[in-house]
């Protein structure tokens, strides 16, 4: 090894030694790099968490059912049939095994008469559509009878419980298959019935509070013209429809008709289900309608319109609560509707275009309660949350 | 392209001895150039090593416009410029990476051949340093004036203009000194 390349071997060493130090220089920097960036996007994730505004929005209320129906005398009734429905359905046993037995010992054609209850509180009721089944018959001593009969019988809708569907089915078969004495019996096969034909119908609660004594012809044809075979069904347009009262319900948004009379729709919805027509005019902007309950009550019932608001600023929740009563027998009496304006020295009276009403506002719980009364009609009114000026502001518009 | 181009470029593509050759081959002239600048052939025979190091761990570009010595070369005086720099402070060198570092008179014996050309030089460094590089470049690397220029950082002209003074300064050092180059 000459001069020069032990001159080359020296920097080559040097230089070896030097991108080795750069190489532990640069994985060290990544890696420091990549914990420091990681550290700081956690810390961005944790600080966007905490500062997003959806950690401190309040859940939302579910709604309640459209209309709630509280009537004592109806509710007892299907009680009472419904304990009545399965001595029906025991009483019709013995009539359907007698059915199907003569079917099977002398008459080759029968019609077997469908008569059947059913269950008083099943929500979807399971009908099976009318079929022909047929049965084998044979007869073992009767020499005029046909060996092999072919009964082509209607078999009876069950709209039975989904747990015995098979129940009437079977029966015919109990006696065919106990012979007692000389007697004629035929051993009939047990009915086999295809369920290709099953549909399922939803009828609504009313229907299911009386017992359906329904012959299974009539029960198909009902089933049938909801939806014929070979048409279309309805597309869906995808915008909802309103109900008779012109209020939309969509995703848990309540939608009231409004009109350049009746900006906001509450008038509109009252008139027409026969309340008092007197709405605010004006609702601070935040608010929304989040429900709207119509209450049937013996002798009376009501209209809740439920608004809410939820400010930005301090996350803070306003509620305004408009309800409508009318009596349908004698006059509201006054301070039905808040005890708070029982105390005569801190209400105010006074006349809101033309109409009397009487309000309080408590500076402590920030609520102002109101209420006006007309005879049989009543209106009351309150306002959680809001400063005087602002609750008194909504209740001044009222017209 | 001459050798010491693809050498490099043999070095570039992973071939160590390339390396080896260029140092074989550049490493002594190169030297030599350094000490017209520093002035010191330990101090140049470091810069220059520092030179051939750069090659050697940034791997930088090399232009075909230039000749692969001219290249060299100015990377050579950049590094002695920064070596100027440095020997105002205090520097420290292993000693084993010195182990190589040879006696001058040995380099000059080896590299330049010939009595009058080795009497030549040593006038040579008895001038100034800007009249030291452009003669060195021009008569004992064989580099053409306007490649000098590029290596001392100067035009052509001021190049042209610098060997002549420097020639005749070289004239008067030989007249000074006698045929024998001894003072």
């Amino acid at each position: 090894m000459d001069r020069f390349e032990r001159r080359a071997q020296a920097i080559m060493e040097r230089g070896d030694r030097i991108i080795a130090d750069r190489q532990k220089k640069n994985t060290m920097i990544r890696r420091i790099s990549f914990s420091v960036s990681g550290l700081c996007a956690a810390a961005l994730i944790v600080f966007g968490i905490w500062k997003s505004p959806a950690l401190h929005r309040v859940p939302e209320i579910p709604q309640l059912p459209e209309t709630v129906t509280t009537e004592a005398a109806e509710t007892t009734e299907p009680a009472t049939e419904q304990t009545t429905a399965p001595a029906e359905k025991k009483t019709t046993k013995p009539k359907k095994t007698e059915a199907a037995t003569e079917a099977a010992t002398a008459i080759p054609t029968t019609a077997a008469p469908a008569t059947e209850t059913a269950p008083a509180l099943a929500a979807p009721v399971r009908t099976e559509a009318p079929q022909a089944v047929q049965t084998q018959a044979a007869v073992t001593e009767a020499p005029a009878a046909a060996t092999e009969a072919q009964t082509a019988a209607e078999i009876p809708v069950s709209t039975a419980e989904p747990e015995q569907p098979t129940e009437p089915e079977q029966q015919p078969t109990e006696p065919a298959q106990q012979p007692e004495g000389g007697e004629e019996l035929a051993t009939a096969p047990p009915l086999q019935c295809p369920t290709q034909a099953v549909e399922v119908a939803t009828l609504p609660a009313t229907a299911l509070a009386s017992p359906v004594t329904a012959p299974a012809t009539q029960l198909a044809t009902e089933a049938a013209a909801t939806w014929e075979k070979g048409t279309s069904t309805p597309e869906y347009t995808g915008r909802p429809e309103p109900d008779e009262y012109g209020i939309i319900r969509v995703n848990g948004n309540i939608i009231l008709p409004t009109s350049e009379e009746d900006p906001i729709g509450i008038k509109t919805v009252c008139s027409k289900m026969g309340y008092m027509d007197i709405a605010p005019s004006y609702i601070m902007p935040g608010f929304e309608l989040t429900r709207l309950i119509n209450e049937e009550q013996s002798g009376s019932r009501q209209l809740i319109f439920g608004y809410r608001r939820i400010r930005n600023d301090n996350n803070k929740t306003d509620y305004l609560w408009l309800v409508y009563k009318m009596s349908e027998e004698a006059d509201i009496p006054e301070n039905s509707g808040f005890s708070a304006l029982a105390d005569p020295g801190e209400v105010q009276v006074t006349e809101i275009n033309g109409r009397r009403f009487r309000y309080r506002y408590d500076n402590d719980s920030q609520m102002l309660v109101a209420e006006h009364l007309d005879g049989r009609y009543a209106m009351y009114v309150q306002i959680d949350g809001l400063t005087q000026h602002g609750a008194e502001r909504i209740l001044m518009s009222v017209s | 392209m001459d050798n010491g181009a693809s050498s490099y470029l043999r070095f570039l593509d992973g071939d160590n001895d390339a390396f080896v050759e260029l140092v074989r081959e550049y490493s002594d002239g190169l030297t030599l150039f350094i000490n017209t600048i520093v002035g010191d052939i330990h101090i140049s025979e470091e810069a220059a090593d520092d030179a051939f190091m750069k090659l050697y761990v940034d791997r930088p570009k090399y232009k075909p416009e230039y000749s692969f010595k001219t290249w060299l070369y100015t990377i050579g005086r950049n590094t002695a410029l920064n070596y100027l720099k440095k020997l105002k402070r205090h520097r420290f060198s292993p000693a084993e990476d010195l182990s190589y570092i040879s006696d001058e008179t040995d380099i000059e014996a080896e590299y330049i051949k010939g009595e009058d050309r080795i009497i030549i030089s040593r006038c040579i460094k008895a001038l100034k340093n800007e009249y030291a590089q452009v003669l060195f470049l021009v008569y004992f690397e064989g580099l053409t004036v306007a490649e000098a220029a590029k290596v001392m950082g100067k035009s052509p002209r001021q190049t042209t203009q610098l060997l002549y003074c420097a020639k005749k300064a070289l004239k008067d050092e030989m007249e000074r000194r006698g045929i024998d180059g001894q003072i």
